[in-house]
């Protein structure tokens, strides 16, 4: 009986071990196959579902993002100060062209093999257009080689067949998302932000501190352009009542007076402007609020009065005069021009009517003063309704418009320099010269750059691209397993900015995530609840419909407008006056102002839109988000807020309103919006507390579409303890597993395979060195039996020991060969050796070596199984020496003790073993999806599921003859007694977790000292020791182990015999003196005698008073230290009797 | 050095042809030019052998 965790309890039979675990493992493969079958006909569709976002994106980059991004980039323009000759250059039609070399396609695999990335040519028309003549000649130029994601448009594996697949090296599941740089796989994390075009009302104290005057409060919005860039604007309420508009251009906010921005947007007057923004709360309980509404307006129209700011030119003039300086390739222009640029790109840039502007201003202001009159509550920002999600794809694309505008801007300062130089005329029309100027600003930083920021997930950025962080935005794609890979692709980071805040609001789990994050995948510890996972039904909206091909998002936004009026709306005209809440509501339509409805019928158009989104001819989009926040006193400002934009979470409920006859279809996609606001009853049948006033609508299609695709795994995780089932999510993604079927053309860092041989589950970490060598070349060396083959490098399948050289290496510069060894404590076998012969006039510089070490379980390895039970192994017994079972003879594989069950409350893990127990005997599976007992109401069964599940397996497992409980009598495997006590024995899926001793184990007696203090130093990789902390020093010191305390402390520390004066109490003054016969009885040839060693103070040049003293030498060095300061330590030397 | 050097065998990672190379030879297959190869398992103990027939 072994005092660690593992003790008598559970598991298998020793004969039909591999057989046992086999049953489970294709449950769990079972599973995800059977919901690749009944969703979808082509093979491991739903699973390329998980990984769709990153690849719609990417290609969305690809199709339009581009194409709209060069448009949106802004030309630049040379004036030849001799002639006055203007030349414009802008970018036109990209080319990006599939990863290739020689001419011939460039797989992914061999990018992995060669440490290559998986790149494109990407080329640029450079557009130079003289004098405004309509004349363009355009220049094709390179820039570089942009990273193409797997599986996007541009991949070469893009529809591959999964035979397909394998013939190129891949596995048949490969699902793509991510890069290659440098043969190391990498994907863009899905980072959270604001949700595009939505004005959010938000309280925040640092808010105060912008200037004198600003309150707390203000209204925000992130206001997305086509091409995916964005301007967060922000509208801050003022102690007066007055408001400002604050923007960000290059890393400075910039604040305007609201009034001045409304009286330049369109041509307005006074009272239009006081009308549009009282027009609310006319009524009742608002009479208060509109008066001080009134006072504001009085307030913020007061502010720009006056003879300059009469019309919208003045305004515009006034704009355009303070941002001249901040407005690039400006300098020349009107200013009311620069003032209608600064409102073109920085205010309000999802709308392009300035017209809309106004109206969305309006809205704002109304919505600003809800919030400071407390008739609305401010919106929260962490909650997952305000969010949206930052895709890879619309990444790369604003990072790619960012530093190609930086590149024309430094095209233009180059020229213009060469003009200044040389002052020849001719520069400007010399198209050859002007392209070998932009040679210099190096057109390869381009692609360069976007390659960097996913090798390093580091943005350089002057302007911030409207992104709360600068780092980790790509992450590495580890393989250690499936569920590991897959989680990558899954995860959902909520900003590198949070991660150091203190306070924990951010990290909540809110409701408003129902159904979009798993509550469960997380991880504990620093990341907590910053780091979520999407459920497993959860996808992001796209640029693509369902049929694959682009939205036109012109005319669904059309579609949608016309189907709005004939329900009732009321479309906004220009300059119409509407009243507000709450006799109408605001209908806004990815940020813009297009109508308004009364609020009686509202709730009847919701229903109808609705159920248009189902309708089989799409006029409406599938994926439209219909917000509609329902009028409340001091609840969330009303409106109906209708999104169709991408990147916002989507999952499929059912619509139960719709008659199943008149349309097949009633699977509705809801957004995080509109969920709050809407009524979705569980599948149980019951009502969930709702009234009959409010009926729910929709319908969950199955409870476990709130978890996540590894949360789902856990079997009966409803009967387990919640913090188990998040420890078990966490270590699902560290198992060993079948990291790869393509293992032969891998070449990772490390690897982990799981070998399941005749008996024995074994393990092969495998390990792959990079070599890099000028040459290898043959090094038969003759005398010594060296392990390494005539071309430098070992022998495949040969085994080699710790220290033994592996392979070598010939420098042709030095002509020396170089041998390398094999570190550790451990055999490997050579598992694999791949030669890559990458640049032909060279000699082989790249050699992938793999080594591949066996770790078969042993003391101290780690386990678990799937309901966060981890523990160590902490005895091997011999195979004879297990206890078995008399009838069966069966003997279990392992031994866990039972207190492990009682704090921790994993039932689930009870239930798995009784029910594998008799899965086994009956040769068939048993469900162990969780919540099955409130699902399938509705199909006449109800409630199959009896109250307890033992229930239902006990008397099957006394039909097979074992007891009802599952418990067996066991007998001792070493004295062949019958136990006394009956023992609970069934299979349970284990885990093999990744952390094992031999990389962990840390033991020296001596060994490597830091030069300065002469104390062991640190680190397992150096053969160094563990720290001996004050902590342990405590310990110690309470118990009165005090020899062991100097032991540890000193003796085997840093021990030390000083020499101490004790006259001038020096410890530094000391000073040996050589005896001079020395030198004469080397000569005679005798061995040197015993000489007593002279020591002698410097100070007190005598040798009288010197002791010698035992003390650790950090002691000295830190008398030392103080001499250096000029502070003397004196010691006052006295033997341990006289003190 | 040893001028009898024995060529060691690599099958190529694209068509699976097998081919004998000599140090100096350059690193691609001779059948379709990939560039990559790999190093052919050989019977170790034969191997061995056959040096120790050399060295005696």
């Amino acid at each position: 009986m072994n005092t660690q965790t593992n003790h008598s309890q559970s598991a298998g039979n020793s004969s039909s071990n591999p057989g046992m675990i086999k049953i489970e493992e294709t449950e769990v493969e079972e599973k995800v196959i059977s919901k690749v079958k009944n969703t979808s006909p082509p093979d491991y569709e739903a699973l390329r579902d998980l990984i769709r976002p990153h690849i719609e994106s990417f290609d969305y980059f690809v199709d339009k993002g581009l194409e709209t991004m060069l448009e949106n980039i802004k030309p630049v323009e040379v004036i030849d100060p001799h002639n006055k000759n203007k030349l414009r250059i802008s970018l036109e039609n990209h080319t990006l062209l599939r990863p290739e070399q020689d001419r011939k396609a460039l797989l992914p695999n061999e990018c992995r093999q060669r440490k290559i990335s998986y790149a494109g040519r990407f080329l640029v028309e450079i557009c130079f257009q003289y004098n405004d003549t309509p004349a363009v000649s355009r220049r094709p130029l390179s820039f570089g080689q942009l990273p193409i994601m797997l599986k996007s448009k541009l991949c070469h594996l893009r529809d591959a067949s999964p035979k397909k697949l394998i013939s190129c090296g891949e596995e048949s599941t490969e699902m793509g998302g991510y890069f290659i740089l440098n043969g190391l796989e990498r994907l863009v994390r899905l980072i959270i932000l604001q949700k595009r075009n939505y004005p959010m009302s938000v309280v925040r104290n640092s808010f105060r501190e912008r200037q004198e005057g600003y309150t707390d409060k203000a209204v925000t919005i992130r206001c997305v352009r086509e091409d995916q860039s964005s301007v967060t604007v922000k509208l801050y309420y003022l102690q007066n009542g007055s408001a400002r508009l604050g923007f960000w251009i290059d890393g400075r906010e910039y604040l305007l007076p609201v009034g001045l921005v409304l009286k330049a947007l369109i041509n307005t007057n006074d009272k239009e402007i006081y009308k549009s923004l009282t027009c609310c709360n006319s009524k009742g309980n608002g009479a208060i609020g509109t008066q001080l509404v009134g006072e504001r307006v009085k307030i913020i129209l007061d502010e720009v009065s006056g003879s300059s700011f009469c019309s919208r030119n003045d305004c515009l003039h006034h704009i355009g005069e303070h941002f001249q300086p901040v407005m690039n390739g400006m300098e020349n222009e009107k200013l009311s021009n620069v003032g209608e640029a600064v409102l073109r790109d920085y205010i309000f840039v999802h709308l392009k009517k300035n017209d809309d502007k106004f109206n969305l201003l309006i809205f704002m202001m109304q919505k600003l003063f809800a919030l400071v009159d407390h008739t609305a509550a401010p919106d929260n920002t962490d909650a997952l309704q305000n969010q949206e999600v930052l895709l890879p794809g619309h990444l790369i694309t604003i990072y790619l418009k960012e530093k190609l505008q930086q590149w024309l801007y430094k095209v233009k300062k180059l020229i213009e320099d060469e003009i200044k130089k040389k002052g020849d005329i001719s520069i400007l029309s010399n198209q050859e010269y002007l392209i070998k100027i932009m040679g210099k600003a190096s057109t390869k930083s381009i692609s360069n750059a976007i390659e960097n920021m996913l090798k390093t997930g580091r943005l350089v950025t002057l302007s911030g691209l409207d992104i709360q962080q600068r780092a980790g935005m790509s992450v590495q794609a580890e393989r250690l397993n499936f569920l590991r890979f897959l989680s990558h692709f899954r995860a959902v980071h909520r900003g590198a900015s949070f991660a150091g805040l203190r306070s924990t609001s951010v990290r909540k789990l809110l409701p408003e995530s129902w159904g979009f994050l798993c509550p469960v995948h997380t991880p504990d510890g620093e990341p907590c609840g910053l780091l979520n996972h999407m459920t497993s039904t959860c996808r992001i909206t796209s640029y693509y419909d369902a049929q694959g091909s682009l939205k036109i998002f012109a005319n669904t936004i059309d579609h949608i407008k016309t189907e709005l009026v004939s329900v009732g709306m009321v479309p906004s005209q220009p300059k119409l006056v509407q009243a507000g809440p709450p006799e109408v509501l605001n209908v806004l339509l990815d940020g813009c102002v297009i109508g308004s409805i009364s609020s009686s019928i509202v709730e009847k158009a919701v229903a109808d839109i609705r159920k248009q989104k189902l309708l089989a001819p799409k006029v409406i989009p599938a994926d439209l988000e219909v917000g509609y926040v329902p009028l409340t006193m001091g609840g969330a400002y009303p409106g109906l807020y209708l999104f169709t934009s991408p990147s916002r979470f989507i999952r499929p409920v059912r619509n139960i309103c719709i008659n199943s006859e008149e349309n097949l279809n009633n699977i509705e996609l809801i957004g995080p919006f509109e969920q709050a606001y809407m009524e979705i009853r569980c599948a149980d049948g019951g009502d969930g507390g709702r009234k009959d006033s409010f009926p729910a609508t929709h319908e969950e299609i199955h409870p476990t579409a709130i978890l996540s695709v590894v949360a789902s795994l856990t079997p009966w995780s409803d009967h387990n303890q919640s913090p188990r089932n998040m420890y078990q999510c966490q270590m699902a993604k560290q198992t060993m597993a079948f990291s790869s079927q393509a293992l032969q053309f891998r070449s990772d860092q490390k690897l982990y395979h799981l070998q399941v041989e005749t008996i024995d589950l074994e393990d092969q970490s495998r390990k792959s060195d990079k070599v890099l060598s000028l040459f290898a070349r043959s090094n038969l060396n003759k005398s010594s039996h060296s392990s390494i083959d005539s071309d430098g490098l070992p022998h495949v399948g040969q085994i080699i020991q710790p220290g033994e050289p592996y392979c070598s290496t010939y420098n042709t510069i030095s002509s020396k060969t170089k041998q390398f060894w094999l570190k550790g404590s451990e055999p490997v076998v050579v598992d694999y050796v791949a030669v890559d012969g990458g640049n032909l006039k060279k000699p082989l510089q790249k050699v992938n070596v793999r080594f591949r070490r066996r770790r078969n379980p042993v003391i101290g390895d780690k386990f678990s199984s799937r309901h966060g039970q981890k523990g160590v192994c902490s005895q091997l017994w011999p195979d004879i020496d297990m206890p078995f079972s008399g009838v069966t003879g069966m003997r279990p594989d392992l031994i866990i003790n039972p207190h492990a069950f009682p704090s921790r409350m994993t039932i689930a893990m009870l239930f798995e073993s009784i029910a594998a127990k008799v899965g086994s005997l009956h040769g068939k599976f048993i469900d162990a999806t969780p919540f099955d007992s409130s699902t399938k109401k509705s199909n006449g069964e109800s409630s199959s599921q009896s109250s307890l599940l033992t229930d239902e397996l006990g008397p099957m497992l006394a039909s097979y003859g074992f007891q009802y409980h599952g418990s067996e009598v066991l007998y001792s495997g070493v004295l062949g007694k019958e136990l006394k006590c009956e023992i609970f024995m069934g299979p349970v899926y284990y885990q093999r977790l990744r952390h094992m001793v031999s990389d962990k184990f840390q033991v020296r007696s001596t060994g490597p000292v830091d030069q300065v203090t002469r104390q062991p130093i640190k680190g397992r990789k150096y053969g160094g020791g563990i720290r001996f902390g004050e902590m342990e020093r405590d310990a110690m010191l309470a118990h009165g182990a005090a020899y062991l305390l100097h032991d540890r402390l000193h003796t085997s520390s840093d021990h030390h015999i000083a020499d101490v004066c004790s006259l001038c109490g020096s410890l530094l003054t000391s000073l040996s003196i050589q005896p001079k016969e020395k030198a004469v009885r080397e000569i005679v040839g005798l061995p040197p005698a015993r000489t007593s060693k002279k020591v002698t103070c410097k100070v007190c040049d005598t040798s009288r008073g010197m002791e010698t003293v035992a003390m650790p030498y950090v002691f000295r060095y830190l008398a030392a230290e103080l001499a250096a300061m000029n502070v003397k330590m004196n010691l006052r030397l006295s033997s341990s009797k006289g003190a | 050095m040893d001028p009898q050097v024995e060529p060691v065998a690599y099958i190529c990672g694209d068509c699976g042809m097998e081919n004998s190379l000599k140090p100096a030879d350059v690193i691609q297959c001779r059948e379709c030019g990939y560039r990559i190869l790999y190093k052919k398992r050989t019977r170790r103990s034969k191997l061995i052998l056959h040096h120790i027939g050399l060295f005696t």
